[in-house]
């Protein structure tokens, strides 16, 4: 990466006036120290809003006065506002709209402590108990949020609550110019020239603190912030606690290294959605998208901070030892816009999830199809590319279930077009593929080529559709298809018209087996400043680009996710469309990819930290190109990226267009066979994957889990991000290391003797630490003791053919012989699930009897002939017989491995939307 | 279901009703009631022929009657996508295939036996091209002999030559000298006695003779020169007509170490002469003299056997006569070594089994698609446009690819680069250019070359099965 193209704090001038801690060469004060009091008497509630209002002033500028609210949500969720009381009517701070849900409901305030004349402090609860309660702090201003009793998270106990007001450009005071001051300067005698020189340095003194104030240069760029500066900060520490986590996207670790004390001198963390070229591992730099949530986690608590805003942000981390140690300071710095924070108080990984997804949305519930293995490349060349890749998987038999065309199959890159030399016929080569139940994605990116020959721009611009620059017009950018402008995506009726694009009569060429893959989305601007859109560029509502900068992806992403619901009729087919950048939010939309990576090792072993971070921000539906973009894996690492691939949540193999052909066949033997054995596996667990997805429309639960969420009380799990869960069953650690010969895992569960089961040898293990042999075809896969997991073991070409294919059920035995788990089922692609057309089941195992119920509370109903197969159980003592309390079924016949304790129940043959129970005798 | 249904015609046998089944290829036995019951039992997927129960490793067999039989992967089975042409893959009507084997059949069976046609006429031309290729070999083989023949006498003869001229350039000098000399000496005469100067002058003329342009010289000279002249004739007739290779091989060598020795001994003495001192007395001079007499009388004796006829009249020369045909010889000598080079590189280049490639020496090839005229030179180099693909390294993959490397730096990537992929067609010719990696091309070739009797007789034997 070129790091001169990027900035750091301290070409943010905001962030180099905000940031307190050091940097090389840097003073290590904050420039403008504020100091916050609640204005006595000035708290309220009001309880028809639920809503407790308070005026704060600023200490050493009396007129910066703010309104702050405060409120408590549904399910332990506090939120505090604050912005200016009185703001200029002709300029306005930024609200980010479009990202909480509707459904969020505030609860009434229940004192704990009323505010009073006596009393510094006054306290209200976040929940029903005692325990958890908000305690505000008047003189001067702080807010302390206590779980089960005890400190959790502070707000302004470092006083960084920092709030530039907006103001008015001051005008330029009356001066010489200073060419001439230097003139006289010369003339003059010495007693003059020491006052001079004085003049001068206070002059100097002046400049220095209003630097980037009203203007600022980044390279070549000229920023002419037209509102001057209106950044805020506030500081949160999070007491007791040793791991923060969140805050994606970035390559560093899962837990967030600290950027400033204790003799560290990182940058801090930037949340500013760039389009990185050749990104580096354990940077700090931002990246193509970001959620403003941290999750702090120690043995006793899991708890929050929703940081919601959407303009450029800096995120410095701290280890401390107040109020409590060991404890993380955090110290949050935003360019614009309103604070607005939510607390999630936890206390449980679990219950933050819920939290978190009360707030911003669960994942949409992905396709079957999007769960398979997708085929990408810049660039398939031609129709007939096309069809001999598809083939090229049936002749190896290797299942996929979409085929990717990136830029090059357009027209000179104008989107909904295509190049018609080598796709003069899109329609029957998508029918080709769809012959075989696969998919095509193409590639649909926001700039709009500026040819007045082409329909999207001649319209957009006859609408004024484009987002301006500083002087009103039309922005104008070099991206991929030369100059182009960009759609204004945060206006409603913009995101509307957009996605009327996606009608298959507008986008000819177009068939319900095409599905669309949003890029450059950050924005990405070759031209501009980081690769990026001008700050002052103007959007709807007269807002700038820097308010809304970090939501402009989302938006996009979500008119094109519109756009695929409606093109049909019935507008009952789910949307599949996979963006680079991303918000809080993102998640309800569609998939996200960790953008352009490298064909390195390093860059293979940073991707489940990365996905892990992004996981528990919400964005399940996440993966990374399989193989890295640029450049050429050798057999050995693209070999173990599939492995790791399949058992990551988005499963996309991809690569530059200067990169070598790399289909899974291309390598040498043992290696594709390994590579098909790994995308078989894949498909194996897919009712897995899909069961996990529904979940977490439930709970908001991460579908890639660190070790942590599941065992919480373990710390020596709480840094670990080489291994995760998939659910709460499957243990995966892939070999992400160079000719690895043995590794060690670590099985945890010590505390509740958990028995884990090697999914290949199904032999039992003890929690703790193995050491294991990996040889190239190992992928590291362990069931958890416990759990019950529904896969389907016949594989095919793709998801659609394997739909009516019968399930295999695996149960693990934990100590106590007893297991549980979930099936989910549905029609795999349309919304019918939400009127109930579903099934959620539930396995329980226990005192040899299996049972299989409804999980969904009766509100599903979903007929299915698809039947169980096999139902293999280890850790089990032989019966003499089973039975079944199915008519037709009541004698179930089995085979028993005694060196495994391994019972196979075959061809129990039962439906899968009929209850039923299994005894062992 | 019937236990042999998707089972191959060779296996057939091992599929027969009885109390248990053996699996195929793997240890296991299971109760022959559950062959093709739908539930996967051998780890080798054998017991599920007819099913998908063992959609990773099992397989199915299609009969495809009025086409041939093929087996597709049990996974493909029942999977709603059509795969036999008979529609037996699909049993279960989740979609309904057509028979369309009889239709396919025949279309097979007319590309098969275009393609056999093809075959047998690629193998006609590979043999055309072996014969070719072995002809202008042997052809070859004889013409660097010969060259190598005639380089040697051209080698003498440029020694020869290069003597002469040096011997005429110092004679020129001594000439100039003894001008020079005679008159200092006249100048002096008032002074000298005469018959110091006599002698002087006698020895002058002696020398005159030795080094002369030949016309004053002694007869006796000229016919023992003769005599020398026509016996060296006889000897190279003899090496020409007698000898084999090999000893012709021998009889370079030895020639070759004679002449460096001869041409030695001569240099160093023309050295010494040429480095001794301008103000030399005359008894040094003398010496000198009688020295080139000898040495004029052991070049002539050791130059004599081997000259070639014409070469008495060289002595009728003059230095810038002389001197032309010393550059003539050079250039003849050099294009012979140039052509042995050239014919000697080819030789020696993988030409494959009967020279069956070397018919494409010397030629090149062009496909031109869309965008380029691509350009392919065997063994020598290969062109996009303009722009160089490479030059010819060797033949890879058992004779099956050409490489080209080392051609034009691709912007930001490597040096370009070309696989040539060679398989059997009736004529030569390029198709199907690619470029898997950025700058590495690949393109196919048809060529003669590249057919077998033993492909055909394949080729031949799926014919007859799809019948």
């Amino acid at each position: 990466v070129d790091t001169s193209k990027f900035k750091t704090c301290k070409d943010s001038h905001f962030c180099k006036r905000n940031r307190v801690s050091h940097e090389v060469g840097v003073v290590n004060e904050m420039k403008v120290k504020q100091s916050f009091n609640v204005v006595e008497g000035s708290v309220k509630l009001v309880k028809e809003e639920n809503t407790i209002y308070l005026d704060l002033q600023e200490q050493t500028q009396n007129s910066n006065v703010l309104t702050m609210k405060l409120q408590v949500y549904e399910g332990g969720i506090i939120r505090m506002r604050a912005q200016e009381k009185e703001a200029l009517s002709n300029k306005q701070r930024y609200h980010v709209q479009d990202v909480l849900l509707d459904s969020i409901k505030t609860v009434p305030i229940q004192w704990k402590q009323e505010p009073s004349k006596q009393s510094n402090t006054f306290s209200f609860k976040h929940g029903d108990k005692e325990c958890c309660y908000v305690l505000v702090q008047l003189v001067p201003f702080k807010l302390d949020v206590y779980v089960m009793n005890e400190l959790a998270i502070t707000t302004n106990n470092d006083n960084l609550f920092h709030f530039e007001p907006i103001s008015e450009k001051p005008q330029p005071q009356e001066k010489k110019p200073v060419e001439e001051n230097k003139e006289t300067t010369e003339e003059n005698n010495n007693e003059n020239n020491n006052n001079n020189n004085n003049n001068n340095h206070d002059e100097e003194n002046q400049a220095v603190s209003t630097e980037g104030y009203w203007e600022e240069r980044f390279g070549s760029h000229q920023d002419t912030k037209p509102n001057g500066p209106m950044s805020i900060g506030m500081d949160f520490t999070f007491v007791g606690s040793s791991h923060v986590y969140g805050i994606p996207e970035h390559t560093t670790r899962l837990s967030l290294k600290s950027t400033t004390g204790n003799g560290i001198n990182e940058q801090p963390y930037r949340l500013y959605n760039l389009d990185v070229f050749e990104y580096e591992i354990d940077k700090t730099m931002a990246l193509y998208g970001h959620v403003p949530l941290m999750i702090s986690h120690d043995t006793k608590k899991t708890v929050g901070v929703f940081w919601l805003n959407a303009a450029e942000t800096f995120v410095d981390i701290e280890d401390v030892t107040t109020p409590v140690s060991p404890s993380k300071k955090t110290h949050w710095i935003s360019e614009s816009g309103i604070v607005d924070v939510f607390y999630l108080t936890g206390p449980s990984p679990s219950t933050i999830f819920k939290q978190y997804a009360y707030l911003t949305g669960t994942t949409a519930l992905p396709q079957m199809f999007s769960l398979g293995y997708h085929q990408c490349k810049w660039n398939y060349k031609s129709e007939d590319d096309v069809k001999q890749v598809d083939n090229g998987f049936d002749e190896n038999h290797i299942p996929y279930d979409v085929i990717w065309l990136d830029i090059e199959h357009t027209d000179g890159k104008r989107y909904f077009t295509w190049d018609n030399n080598n796709f003069p016929t899109p329609a029957d080569m998508q029918n080709v593929i769809a012959s075989k139940h696969r998919k095509m994605v193409t590639i649909v990116d926001p700039h709009i080529k500026r040819d007045n020959n082409y329909y999207i721009h001649s319209e957009a611009t006859s609408k004024g559709y484009y987002i301006k620059n500083k002087d009103g017009n039309d922005y104008d950018g070099w991206c991929w298809p030369g100059s182009s402008s960009y759609l204004d995506f945060t206006n409603p009726e913009i995101r509307k018209w957009w996605a009327t694009q996606f009608g298959y009569d507008k986008y000819k060429g177009s068939t319900e087996n095409l599905y669309i893959w949003n890029d450059m989305n950050e924005p990405s601007v070759f031209n501009g400043p980081e690769v990026s859109m001008h700050k002052d560029a103007k959007h709807y509502g007269g807002f700038e680009h820097r308010d809304v900068h970090n939501l402009y992806g989302y938006y996009y992403h979500m008119a094109t996710a519109d756009g695929l619901v409606q093109r049909n009729p019935d507008q009952n087919d789910r949307p599949f469309v996979l963006s680079r950048a991303f918000f809080a939010g993102s998640q309800r939309i569609g998939a996200i990819w960790t953008g352009d990576n490298s064909a390195q090792w390093s860059h293979l072993e940073i991707s489940n930290p990365m996905l892990l971070s992004m996981n528990l921000a919400g964005i399940t539906f996440s993966g990374a190109d399989v193989g890295g973009f640029f450049g050429n894996p050798d057999a050995e690492l693209v070999t173990r990226w599939y492995q790791a691939g399949a058992f990551q949540p988005f499963f996309r193999g991809h690569a530059h267009l200067d990169s070598r052909r790399r289909e899974p066949w291309l390598f040498d033997e043992p290696h594709t066979s390994i590579i098909r054995e790994a995308i078989v596996k894949r498909y194996t667990y897919l009712p897995l994957w899909y069961t996990t997805f529904y979940q977490n429309t439930l709970n908001g639960a991460p579908v890639m889990r660190p070790l942590w969420v599941q065992y919480p009380k373990e710390s020596g799990l709480f840094d670990l991000d080489d291994v995760y869960l998939i659910g709460d069953s499957l243990l995966v650690k892939p070999v992400t290391q160079q000719a690895c010969k043995t590794m060690k895992v670590i099985l945890p569960g010590k505390s509740v003797n958990e028995i884990w089961y090697d999914v290949d040898t199904e032999k039992p293990i003890n929690s703790g630490v193995i050491e294991i042999d990996t040889p190239l075809e190992k992928i590291p896969v362990y069931q958890r003791g416990g759990s019950i997991i529904p896969k389907k073991e016949r594989v095919r070409r793709s998801t659609h053919q394997m739909k009516d294919d019968p399930y295999t059920i695996r149960i693990a035995l934990d100590t106590s012989k007893s297991a549980q788990g979930q099936l989910y089922i549905d029609d795999e692609h349309s919304f019918d699930y939400k009127n109930g057309k579903f099934l959620y089941k539930q396995f329980t195992f226990k005192d040899n009897v299996l049972s299989y119920t409804d999980a969904s509370n009766n509100s599903a109903n979903y007929k299915s002939n698809v039947t169980i197969e096999k139902i293999v159980i280890l850790g089990v003592e032989k019966p003499h017989s089973i039975t079944c309390n199915v008519a037709g079924h009541e004698k179930l016949s089995f085979e028993y491995d005694s060196n495994l304790s391994k019972l196979t129940i075959r061809k129990p043959d039962l439906s899968v939307d009929t209850d039923f129970i299994i005894k062992l005798n | 279901l019937s236990p042999t249904y998707g089972v191959g015609p060779e296996e057939l046998e091992y599929y027969k009703e009885a109390k248990y089944f053996n699996c195929l290829r793997s240890n296991v036995q299971i109760p022959f009631s559950q062959v093709n019951d739908d539930f996967c039992d051998c780890p080798d997927g054998t017991d599920e022929p007819g099913t998908s129960a063992c959609s990773s490793i099992g397989r199915f067999y299609c009969q495809n009657s009025g086409h041939k039989g093929d087996f597709i992967y049990s996974s493909f089975v029942n999977d709603g996508v059509c795969d036999c042409c008979d529609g037996s893959d699909e049993y279960q009507l989740k979609i309904k295939c057509k028979n369309n084997c009889k239709e396919i059949g025949e279309e097979s069976r007319k590309k098969q036996n275009q393609a056999i046609e093809a075959y047998e006429n690629g193998l006609q031309k590979k043999k055309q091209m072996e014969e070719e290729g072995t002809r202008v070999f042997n052809e070859k083989t004889e013409e660097i002999t010969r060259l190598r023949k005639e380089i040697d006498p051209i080698t003498q003869e440029i020694k020869e030559l290069e003597v002469l001229v040096e011997q005429k350039k110092s004679e020129r000098e001594v000439e100039n000298k003894r001008l020079l000399d005679e008159k200092e000496n006249k100048d002096k005469e008032t002074a000298d006695s005469k018959p110091n100067v006599d002698e002087q002058q006698k020895e002058t003329e002696e020398n005159k003779e030795v080094v002369g342009e030949g016309v004053e010289q002694p007869e006796i000279q000229t016919s023992e020169l003769l005599d020398a002249i026509s016996k060296g004739k006889d000897d190279i007739n003899n090496n020409n007509n007698d000898n084999n290779n090999e000893d012709e091989d021998e009889d370079d060598n030895s020639t070759n170490s004679q002449d460096k020795i001869g041409r030695t001994t001569i240099v160093d003495q023309n050295n010494d002469f040429l480095n001794e001192d301008n103000n030399e007395d005359l008894d040094q001079f003398q010496k000198i003299l009688k020295s080139f007499k000898s040495v004029k009388n052991s070049i002539y004796n050791f130059i004599l056997p081997i000259l070639p006829n014409r070469f008495v009249s060289l002595k009728d020369m003059d230095l810038g006569g002389l001197e032309s045909e010393l550059s003539k010889k050079r250039e003849s000598l050099k294009e012979k070594e140039n052509e042995i080079e050239k014919i000697d590189k080819m030789l020696k280049s993988d030409l494959g089994v009967n020279n069956v490639f070397l018919p494409l020496y010397n030629k090149c090839f062009d496909l031109t698609t869309k965008e380029y005229t691509y350009t392919v030179c065997p063994y020598e180099k290969a062109s996009q446009g303009h722009t160089s693909l490479g030059k010819f390294e060797s033949f890879n993959n058992n004779g099956k690819t050409m490489s080209f490397e080392n051609g034009q730096q691709c912007w930001g990537g490597p040096k370009r680069s070309l696989k040539v992929n060679m398989e059997c067609g009736g004529d030569n010719e390029l198709y199907d250019v690619q470029e898997p990696g950025k700058c590495e091309y690949t393109i196919k070739f048809k060529t003669p070359a590249l057919c077998s009797e033993e492909h055909l007789k394949v080729l031949k034997l799926e014919s007859d099965h799809s019948l």
